[in-house]
């Protein structure tokens, strides 16, 4: 069990070319948290999750485990646990030897990893697939078995490297479930690396959303979803992403860029200057709001999910469409016209930089 | 007319068959029946008797199982030697990354491109100015110098097919570097090393240009030059009979190694080619 800490890490490929793959990052994670580290491909998580690991040097900054620096520990010395992308279960050892594997290097006696491992397998309901090799398991199996061998040593922290990409769709769901269990039953603190957002929203205590080797948001899932800090982390998380709008700020009146009229319209922010409206397509009302800017539109496509129905709607406010989501039962006609209501207490501003201006009343989250 | 389209196809592929068959087998169905029948005549083609005297004459008039001894001691040797410094040479091909690799790994499939007779001369000097004429490690030397291109090109192949993440986990599971090697590369290297060792082993066996050349004497001869050697009763007769019972003996070990290992050879040769 143990906190960890990064002071300014920083990992910088030397080659023809520098590359700096993760720069400056600071983060504090409390023990016995499952923190989630979440953005787009390339966006530096892995190179993090490896540099916690052991498995890449660090070029700069430290990292604590607690109240030690751990930046020239081995994997082993650092007490960690990993789970990988493709398992990377020993092909030529049964499950049993797979999970014995670490445990044997320690020198201890048959008995006492006899005990642990059969423990482990009882939790995670694998006692019956012990004799078996990987090539003989299922896609759900094997990965109960990476996970198997990464707890079986009782390391301080876990890491998980995108483990449930190469499951399909249902056995996903089940295992997020059953990782989600896990970590409530052994409270060991977690970091878990993922491009799905969804992965992200149900499993973590605290969301990390990175781009581009930085951090560009920290907080609770709910945070992150409500109070986006950003454009990037606004857009990239909740599917379908939000509508982004050019607008013009004045104080706390709103002006849109459209040519039919010049209405003002009051919103909880105070700014000035270019900005970005941004609105998530389940507030958009379809029913007449109070302060809410009323659009008029035309049906491009739509998108029948069957709990939820998506409406793509071409505007005069952007160039991008609008996209609304509303109950599964509507189900409006392609071409015709219809008029939505854009909320302004439920919608986000952004200004020229990208960062997110201060709500001035705070909304309510429901 | 379909059926009959489709029969004649069918014929013709049996008779392919038939032919390749015939064509590979032959040569060692006639060697056996030549060895089963005494004086010098040359081969019939069916067995008239089930004689082994040629087999008893093989070992009477020459020091044969010396022979044998010597082929299975270079043999086993080379491929001793070859393994470690192929599987040594592979691991920094396959997973380091330096500059001139792959320079280096063509440089290693020209070498292997080389005629045995344009480099003899050349290893005769080497062969006498490390002292080892008339020594079997001058064969070991030899067979592995030319058996290190192939070997390193397999081994290579079949490292580079396995996951890099298979020797980051055994890290995370706090292996050394040599219980890497030894409880995870090995066993997962294991069809190919059993590949490249049976095809070292064999044209090691099989050598005979360097081991007339490089060895002298009757009790260091190995099995090639050994049969060459075989004499009949006057200078005109070729003794057919001791020859090809001398053959079958020499050959029969090989056959038998490669049953045994058909398996892991198909293995070893088709590694790297699908990504599982």
């Amino acid at each position: 069990m143990s906190s960890i800490e990064f002071v300014k890490l920083e990992k910088v490929y030397k080659g023809l070319n520098e590359f700096c793959a993760v720069r400056g990052v600071d983060l504090q994670i409390d023990d016995g948290e499952f923190v989630v580290f979440v953005g787009p491909s390339g966006c530096g998580k892995s190179t993090l999750l490896r540099m916690i690991a052991g498995l890449e040097d660090i070029s700069g900054g430290e990292l604590y485990f607690g109240e030690r620096c751990v930046n020239d520990l081995s994997p082993k010395e650092r007490g960690i646990g990993m789970v990988f992308q493709s398992y990377a279960l020993y092909p030529h050892m049964s499950v049993y030897d797979n999970m014995a594997f670490g445990l044997s290097l320690e020198k201890g006696s048959r008995e006492t990893i006899r005990e642990k491992v059969l423990e482990v397998a009882r939790i995670l309901q694998i006692d019956h697939l012990l004799e078996r090799k990987p090539k003989a398991l299922s896609g759900g199996q094997r990965q109960r078995v990476a996970i198997g061998r990464a707890i079986v040593r009782q390391p301080n922290v876990f890491l998980f490297d995108e483990p449930l990409s190469n499951l399909d769709a249902s056995l996903r769901v089940q295992m997020r479930i059953e990782i989600t269990k896990l970590h409530q039953k052994l409270k060991t603190t977690s970091i878990y690396v993922t491009h799905d957002q969804v992965e992200a929203m149900t499993m973590a205590d605290k969301i990390v959303v990175l781009n581009q080797g930085r951090i560009m948001q920290v907080g609770s899932p709910l945070e992150i979803y409500n109070r986006p800090a950003n454009t990037f982390v606004a857009g990239f998380m909740g599917s379908p992403t939000m509508n982004f709008i050019e607008v013009e700020a004045m104080g706390d009146q709103l002006l849109l860029q459209r040519d039919s009229d010049d209405v003002a319209y009051s919103m909880p922010f105070s700014h000035n200057g270019a900005a970005t409206l941004g609105i998530r397509p389940e507030h958009i009302e379809l029913q007449p709001q109070r302060d809410a800017i009323p659009v008029q539109a035309e049906v491009g496509v739509v998108e029948h999910l069957g709990n939820e129905t998506l409406i793509y709607l071409a505007t005069e406010l952007c160039d991008q469409p609008l996209v609304v989501a509303c109950g599964g039962e509507l189900a409006p006609e392609i071409g015709s016209r219809m008029t939505v209501y854009i909320p302004l207490t439920r919608g986000h501003l952004f200004d020229t930089n990208g960062d997110a201006v201060e709500r001035l009343v705070n909304p309510s989250l429901s | 007319m379909k059926t009959l389209k489709l029969r004649t196809r069918q014929v013709l592929f049996a008779l392919a068959v038939a032919a390749l068959l015939i064509f590979t087998v032959f040569p060692f169905y006639i060697a056996i029946v030549t060895s089963m029948q005494g004086g010098g005549e040359a081969s019939l083609y069916l067995p008239t008797g089930f004689d082994l005297s040629n087999y008893v004459a093989v070992f009477r008039e020459q020091p044969f199982f010396r022979n044998i001894l010597n082929s299975a001691l270079v043999s086993f040797g080379t491929v001793a030697i070859s393994l470690l410094l192929a599987v040594t040479a592979a691991y920094a091909l396959a997973r380091v990354h330096f500059r001139g690799r792959t320079t280096l790994l063509l440089t290693v499939l020209g070498v292997s491109m080389f005629p045995q007779v344009a480099v003899l001369s050349g290893m005769f000097e080497l062969i006498r100015m490390l002292g080892l004429y008339n020594n079997l490690g001058s064969l070991v030397l030899s067979y592995t110098v030319f058996s290190l291109p192939f070997s390193v090109w397999i081994l290579t192949t079949f490292m580079r097919g396995i996951p890099k993440d298979l020797e980051e986990a055994a890290i995370v599971d706090g292996a050394t570097p040599w219980q890497i090697i030894t409880r995870i590369f090995l066993p997962v290297l294991w069809p190919a090393l059993v590949t490249t060792g049976l095809l070292a082993f064999i044209g090691a066996w099989n050598e005979f240009m360097f081991a007339i050349t490089f060895i002298l004497g009757n009790e260091q001869r190995t099995v090639p030059v050994a049969i060459s050697m075989i004499s009949g009763g006057s200078q005109y007769e070729m003794p057919w009979g001791p020859i090809m019972a001398a053959s079958v003996i020499v050959t029969v070990p090989l056959i038998a190694l490669v049953l045994v290992f058909q398996r892991k050879i198909v293995e070893g040769l088709t590694a790297g080619a699908v990504k599982g």
